[in-house]
């Protein structure tokens, strides 16, 4: 892992640490503010009760106050009542008149302040009658010593003025106490509530202090947590670099897009590319994107791979410096919280493959040193046995029979073992193509029908409702029904059934052997598909085989991905099934060209799917162009293949053994392309092709490649493009290849420069066969019937005719006057006849081919040579 | 007419049975050579039908023999089979690319090599 990425780890690890304190500070100050809204309100509740018990007091204190004036203005009266009594002086008076209306007005004001005291209220009033009642004997007292003398004035004093003065100090002494004691009470309340307070306040200190004592608790909790996280990480990243350091593989992440996030050293000693340099840059960017592919759909490939959860693929990797390297590349999916992602482990098999190529090899030496010497030992035995040297003694004969027939097991059995010993290495690629089931079928009951013969048994074939389409190698899957087939015949009775039968289930294409032999004994049915396993060692001898025969066919299915089981029952029978996944139309299966109706799915023949269809039977007659390719090659032996190939292909050629001779052949000459190999003698063969590219002669002229060097490795990325350079055809070459990738460019002006060959067979699936062969390279007209042939030669010309004299087409020979071209030249024939080396037809035919020798193969090849010819000329 | 066949092989065991096979065929006219040298000498004496040429030989091998064969205008027309033990799949679709007419696998079956060279030297007239 970089630095770039532990860096962003830690940004959101850091983002988070923040969030989590953030949270915990709003929360305390949130608290705060209660706290302080709490306090506030508290100490203002405390004020007022305060400033309410100061103003009570200061009311009450007036209150006290003004009663007291009152009483002491009460006594100045009667002071100043009495000191006229006694003395008579007139001087007395005044102060009392004037103290008389003072104090009732005083009394007025003061029980209109004392409002909020009702309890007041009596007394006040009480106050004033008596305060009013003292007067009135005051003025009693005075007006009596004025008229009565001293003594009536005394006796009033002394018996009411006393009295009334005792009840007026009462009075007020009781208004004063009430006063006193609401003071008193309201004292309480305020120190009540002022406790109260402080308790509340102390509360919320403790509070407050709490709440910062807390977050700060929890802030540095998180501070250690957040280290230790911190430190646990380091340490984890530690280990993890450690690892990716040490891994002897290269690792690599790869982000959503396709680009590449991390990569460890491995990559740099595997690949020269160093983890700096690739960050950032695409995958496409280490891999050689399969043939056939885009680097968009490589990814996509990979991705759903790794989605799927994961897988190994074998894939080539393209070093810094253009180099290539095999490696397995192990595909994961990574979750992380960016989305999804990819990891590559990518492993350097180099040695494997190295390994697979020698033991190839060796398998081959093998191959070839054993059967040499049995070679002689076959042949001198089969000619002995065969009568070559005359007549042999009975036991003699019996002897060499017995030995002949051994040396030909001792061939099966190397065949079987080196067959099973490159299947189980993996070493053999099987075909995936589309192909019949039922088709398949009927091929491997064609070929074992001879052998069925021999033994006196009878073979049929039944195929059921549905699609028997799968995905497969035909030629395997012929060679596991051909062992179902022939095992069948050899473990059944003579004159009775084998009975094959095709059918569709639910998911699967079954095909069924059923045989009505004397079934598996039950001790042998375990080992049914090992090795050498056979019921007693005498049938091997008995029935011809070499033991490895299901398990070969039990590897086949293994790799097909289906399955091969039996059920047996003793003096019944046996039958085998073998069910394979259904190619459920997914891949859609070729249809027939429409020279052959009626049209029907096929498996496709050796030349590849991809090969051009076949122009209609009604193109107009070919007029072939010169079509000349220059080959620059200084290898005679590639050479040789390749002008062997493109004469077949009726193409003539040029070949130019080195860089300056291409140049100066490619002045001289128009060419329709040129093949350039990468290696020559005197320059490189990019070099060449940038001179050809700036020739004005040259500069448009299609060109290609024809290198054992792979494309990644010797151009940079869009130089291709830049040369115009067509196609990359890797050495070996193959043919279909070569011309798939020259047809467009030879051919470009339609199909008018193709042969032209008209086939007459009776069989269905032969014209296919034969159609599918020549299709890449000929205009291909199939003949059902004589009808059929005599309207296609009415039409246009053929540059040769295929006729197969074999029943039920043996009527074939009926065409021959017509097949004359217009300038009334005799068009080549190929015959196909049941009778060997007849010398009257071979005077009327260019090829007589033996039905019992020919095969498509041979057939393709002598149509490709009779029509090549033509094109030199 | 009788067909003139050349059999080239190093393994003299070999040449003798193949020669003995063909000589069952009364218009088969067989003969050996024992390396590819060999038969380049005696093909440019002219008069050959059809060559068979072993794969595994010292010195030179069947392919250069071939194209050595293919190389010489006296002798690029004579057509040529391979008789090989090497008959994978791979290997012979390669010696048709080469240029054979046609491949016979080694172990052949003496008793009808004869029917076999006759097959091929139809295919390659043809």
């Amino acid at each position: 892992m970089n630095a770039r990425a532990i860096a962003r780890q830690e940004r959101r690890r850091h983002r988070r640490g923040i969030r989590g304190v953030s949270i915990i500070a709003v929360l305390a100050a949130l608290a705060s503010i209660l706290i302080v809204f709490a306090v506030g309100f508290a100490s203002f509740r405390e004020f007022a009760a305060s400033q309410h018990a100061r103003e009570d007091l200061i009311y009450s204190s007036t209150i006290r106050a003004d009663l007291q004036f009152i009483y002491e203005e009460i006594l100045t009266a009667e002071s100043a009542a009495r000191g006229f009594v006694i003395t008579g002086e007139p001087e007395f008076l005044p102060p009392l008149q004037e103290t008389r209306a003072s104090i009732l007005q005083k009394i007025q004001q003061v029980a209109a302040f004392a409002v909020e005291r009702p309890e007041h209220t009596a007394l006040l009033a009480a106050l004033a009658r008596l305060t009013d009642e003292e007067m009135r004997l005051l003025q009693a007292m005075v007006e009596a010593r004025t008229k009565l003398g001293a003594y009536a004035a005394t006796v009033l004093q002394v018996r009411r003025g006393k009295e009334i003065m005792d009840q007026i100090a009462a009075t007020v002494q009781s208004v004063s106490d009430a006063e006193i004691a609401a003071i008193a009470a309201r004292t309480r309340e305020v120190r009540i509530v002022g406790q109260r307070t402080k308790q509340t306040l102390i509360t919320l200190l403790a509070a407050a202090i709490a709440v910062v004592a807390a977050s700060t608790l929890i802030v540095i909790a998180h501070l250690i947590g957040r280290r230790r996280a911190e430190q646990a990480l380091g340490d984890t990243l530690s280990r993890h670099r450690a690892i990716l350091a040490s891994a002897m593989d290269s690792i690599i992440t790869v982000n959503a897009a396709g680009c590449i996030e991390t990569a460890n050293p491995a990559t740099s000693r595997l690949l020269g590319w160093t983890p700096e340099e690739l960050v950032d840059r695409h995958l496409g960017l280490l891999f050689q994107i399969p043939e056939g592919t885009s680097e968009p759909e490589f990814l996509a490939t990979l991705d759903a791979a790794a989605r799927d959860g994961g897988e190994v693929r074998e894939l080539v990797g393209l070093r810094k410096d253009g180099t290539t390297v095999p490696v397995d590349v192990a595909i994961g999916e990574m979750r992380s919280s960016d989305g999804h992602a990819l990891v590559a482990v990518l492993h350097d098999i180099t040695e494997r493959k190295r390994a697979e190529v020698m033991k190839n090899e060796f398998v081959s030496t093998v191959s070839h040193e054993l059967r040499t010497p049995l070679t002689s030992i076959a042949g001198s035995l089969g000619l002995l046995a065969g009568g070559a040297t005359g007549p042999l003694p009975e036991a003699a004969q019996r002897l060499v029979t017995i030995a002949s027939q051994n040396s030909r097991r001792l061939v099966r059995l190397i065949n079987d073992i080196l067959d099973i010993e490159k299947m189980q290495s993996s070493s053999v690629t099987f075909a995936r193509e589309p192909l019949v089931l039922a088709e398949v079928a009927q091929r491997a009951l064609d070929q074992t029908s001879g052998f069925a013969l021999e033994h006196g048994v009878t073979l049929s074939l039944d195929v059921g409702p549905g699609d028997t389409g799968v995905i497969g190698d035909g030629d395997r899957l012929i060679q596991v029904l051909t062992n179902l087939i022939s095992n069948a015949v050899k473990f059944s009775p003579a004159g009775s059934a084998v009975e094959v039968s095709v059918a569709r289930r639910e998911r699967t294409v079954r095909v069924s052997v059923r045989d009505h032999g004397t079934g598996i004994p039950e001790s042998f049915r375990p080992a049914m598909f090992t090795r050498f396993a056979q019921a007693d060692n005498s049938d091997t001898r008995q029935r011809g085989g070499t033991g490895l025969g299901l398990a070969i066919a039990k590897e086949i299915v293994d790799r097909h991905g289906g399955t091969l089981a039996f059920e047996t029952e003793l003096d019944v029978g046996t039958v085998f099934h073998l069910d394979l996944p259904a190619g459920d139309g997914s891949h859609p299966l070729p249809t027939m060209a429409p020279a052959s109706p009626p049209a029907a799915p096929v498996r496709p023949a050796d030349p590849p799917p991809a090969s051009p269809p076949p122009a209609p039977a009604s193109a107009s007659v070919p007029a072939r162009a010169a079509a000349d390719v220059l080959l620059v090659e200084d290898d005679l032996d590639s050479a040789a293949v390749l002008s062997a190939l493109l004469s077949q292909a009726g193409l003539s050629l040029h070949v130019a053994g080195s860089a300056a001779a291409a140049a100066a052949h490619a002045r001289g000459t128009a060419y329709k392309a040129i093949l350039v190999d990468l290696v020559l003698p005197d320059g490189d063969g990019i070099s060449l092709i940038r001179t050809l590219r700036q020739a004005h002669a040259t500069e448009t002229v299609p060109l290609m490649v024809v290198s054992a060097r792979a494309r990644g490795g010797a151009l940079a990325p869009g130089e291709a493009e830049a040369l115009q350079i067509l196609d990359w055809l890797e050495k070996p070459v193959a043919p279909a290849h070569l011309l798939n990738a020259l047809d467009p460019v030879i051919w470009r002006d339609g199909r008018a420069g193709r042969p032209a060959v008209l086939h007459l067979e009776q069989d269905a699936t032969v014209r296919e066969q034969v159609l599918q062969m020549l299709a890449p390279t000929v205009d291909l007209c199939s003949a059902a019937d004589l009808a059929q042939a005599r309207a296609a030669l009415s039409e246009r010309d053929f540059d040769a005719v295929i006729l197969d004299l074999a029943p039920p087409s043996g009527a074939g020979l009926a065409l021959l006057p017509h097949l004359r071209r217009h300038d009334g030249e005799k068009m080549p024939l190929v015959i196909i006849s049941p009778r060997d080396g007849d010398p009257e037809l071979a005077r009327q035919v260019k090829a007589l081919l033996s039905t019992s020798h020919v095969s498509l193969d041979l057939l393709a090849a002598t149509v490709l040579r009779l029509v090549a010819p033509k094109t030199e000329g | 007419m009788t067909l003139r066949v050349l059999y080239v092989d190093d393994e003299p065991d070999i040449r003798e049975i193949v020669a003995l096979s063909l000589s069952l065929d009364p218009d088969l006219a067989a003969e050996t050579a024992a390396s590819g040298a060999k038969a380049l000498e005696r093909a440019a004496a002219g008069g050959l039908d059809l060559i068979l040429l072993d794969v595994m030989m010292p010195d030179m091998d069947g392919p250069t023999t071939l194209a050595r064969l293919r190389a010489d205008p006296a002798t690029h027309a004579i057509p040529v089979a391979f008789v090989t033990a090497r008959t994978q799949a791979h290997e012979v679709e390669h010696f048709r690319t080469l240029g054979a007419v046609g491949v016979v696998a080694k172990p052949f079956d003496p008793m009808t090599l004869a029917q076999d060279v006759r097959a091929l030297h139809a295919l390659a007239g043809a």
